[in-house]
């Protein structure tokens, strides 16, 4: 379909049009009735209104009617400058315009109401993460050891920050740049991170697997690493190797131009944090963790199908 | 006792959240952070409170308050008849567009961050000499 388009000696009638001025046949579409009119100036549906109809182009007029819900919803009308008998093509071309007419208005108010859900769902969802936190921040307020508190606080909103990047595409995907650049701000070191990388979508179980993987390696950073010192950096890159359906994607962390590196007894029960970080994307596990003079690194792999799923 | 504005040496911070939950934490952080809080459950609640004391130098709001004005209209309404008070905006809905906002008023997203909220409004409230 064209939209606009005109036959050759038609002007277009696009705009508002009151139905009060064309004459009494409103009722006959609300029931469904497609009306056709061979004459204005004759049929006594339209003869007290044929000035309003001439001046549009329109001797003769075929009006389908578009029902939604038994509503009448819009009309689809065929005319013609002359006076003209209808025959059944016209009634079934008339009929086609106005089905399809219907099926792109219906999904385009599909896509709408998807649009405002998909806001709601969002919002609540923010909401939810607010109270968690509010009731946590309450419920652990007397707890003296604050770092464990502030820990939980920072995951959840690397999380938040996470769902936020989801939204942008209703929670169908995530580009991954966007995904480390929000939780890198939201840690609040994204001046001295580097991000390097193809564009790769990642779905939503994984985006969110990255996002408490990348905090995880942020927090350790700045507490240990190259972001614990001003002039320390780090680089964030990803490529994807392979063909086709065995495409794999390395993410590389390096840190530089931080402290000594120490790496970290490796006796007793792991914490949470170091955990998080063995698990890998998407709980692959395929984790090299190396503690280099020059500064710590990480080499992060998994396959593409996986990081992609839902 | 409402009219009367107790002489106070902590800067006042208004905190309109119709959430319980949220309001108590929002006051707690307010409070923590060294200021003295005011609650309002509603954006009507906050105009009466700024109608009887005139002590308050921020309001940190909520936008959505399903029942009444909500706070967008709440910011809009004090920057036109309270300009010295400073505004502060939270939402779990997007942000808002910068000419939605009221002047120097600042937005954060839920869930907001305790400590970014104390920093703002310290700096929006530097000592009066």
């Amino acid at each position: 379909m064209l939209p606009d388009w005109c036959a050759a000696g038609y002007a277009s009638i696009a705009g508002p049009h009151s139905f009060r001025d064309y004459g009494s046949f409103v009722d006959d579409l609300k029931r469904g009735e497609v009306v056709a009119v061979e004459d204005v100036t004759y049929d006594p549906r339209t003869h007290d209104n044929a000035e309003a109809w001439l001046t549009i182009g329109a001797r003769s007029l075929l009006n389908a009617p578009i029902i939604e819900r038994g509503r009448l919803v819009g009309i689809a009308l065929l005319h013609y400058a002359e006076p003209h008998v209808f025959m059944d093509e016209d009634l079934a071309f008339v009929r086609v315009v106005a089905d399809r007419v219907q099926i792109a208005v219906a999904r385009v108010r599909a896509e709408a109401d998807e649009h405002l859900l998909n806001e709601e769902i969002s919002h609540r969802l923010k909401n939810s993460f607010a109270m968690v936190l509010s009731i946590a921040g309450q419920t652990l307020r007397t707890i003296p050891e604050r770092a464990p508190v502030q820990a939980f606080e920072q995951r959840i909103h690397a999380l938040s920050s996470a769902h936020d990047v989801l939204l942008r595409r209703a929670w169908t995907a995530a580009p991954a740049r966007d995904v480390v650049e929000a939780v890198l701000a939201n840690a609040g070191h994204a001046d001295h991170i580097v991000v390097s990388g193809p564009e790769i979508d990642l779905g939503p179980r994984a985006t969110l697997s990255l996002a408490l993987l990348l905090h995880e390696l942020t927090t350790n950073a700045a507490k240990y690493g190259a972001l614990s010192v001003p002039e320390g950096r780090v680089m964030v890159d990803w490529r994807l190797d392979g063909m086709d359906g065995d495409r794999e994607v390395t993410f590389d962390w390096t840190e530089q131009g931080g402290p000594p590196v120490i790496p970290p007894a490796t006796s007793g029960r792991k914490g949470f944090g170091a955990w998080l970080i063995k698990t890998g994307l998407v709980g692959t596990g395929d984790v090299d963790l190396r503690y280099l003079p020059s500064g710590f690194q990480a080499t992060m792999r998994a396959p593409l199908v996986q990081l992609q799923g839902s | 006792m409402l009219g009367q504005s107790t002489p106070s040496a902590r800067p006042i911070v208004l905190v309109v959240e119709d959430e319980p939950i949220q309001r108590f934490d929002a006051v707690d952080c307010v409070e923590d952070a060294g200021f003295e809080a005011v609650e309002a459950a509603s954006a009507e609640e906050a105009i009466r409170i700024l109608e009887a004391r005139p002590d308050i130098r921020v309001v940190f709001t909520d936008i959505d308050m399903p029942r009444g004005i909500d706070g967008m209209k709440l910011a809009a309404a004090i920057r036109d008849r309270w300009p010295p008070i400073e505004i502060i905006i939270v939402s779990g809905r997007r942000r808002p567009r910068p000419e939605d906002m009221p002047a120097r008023g600042v937005f954060f997203a839920k869930p907001y961050k305790r400590n970014e909220i104390a920093a703002m409004i310290h700096r929006m409230t530097p000592a009066r000499i």
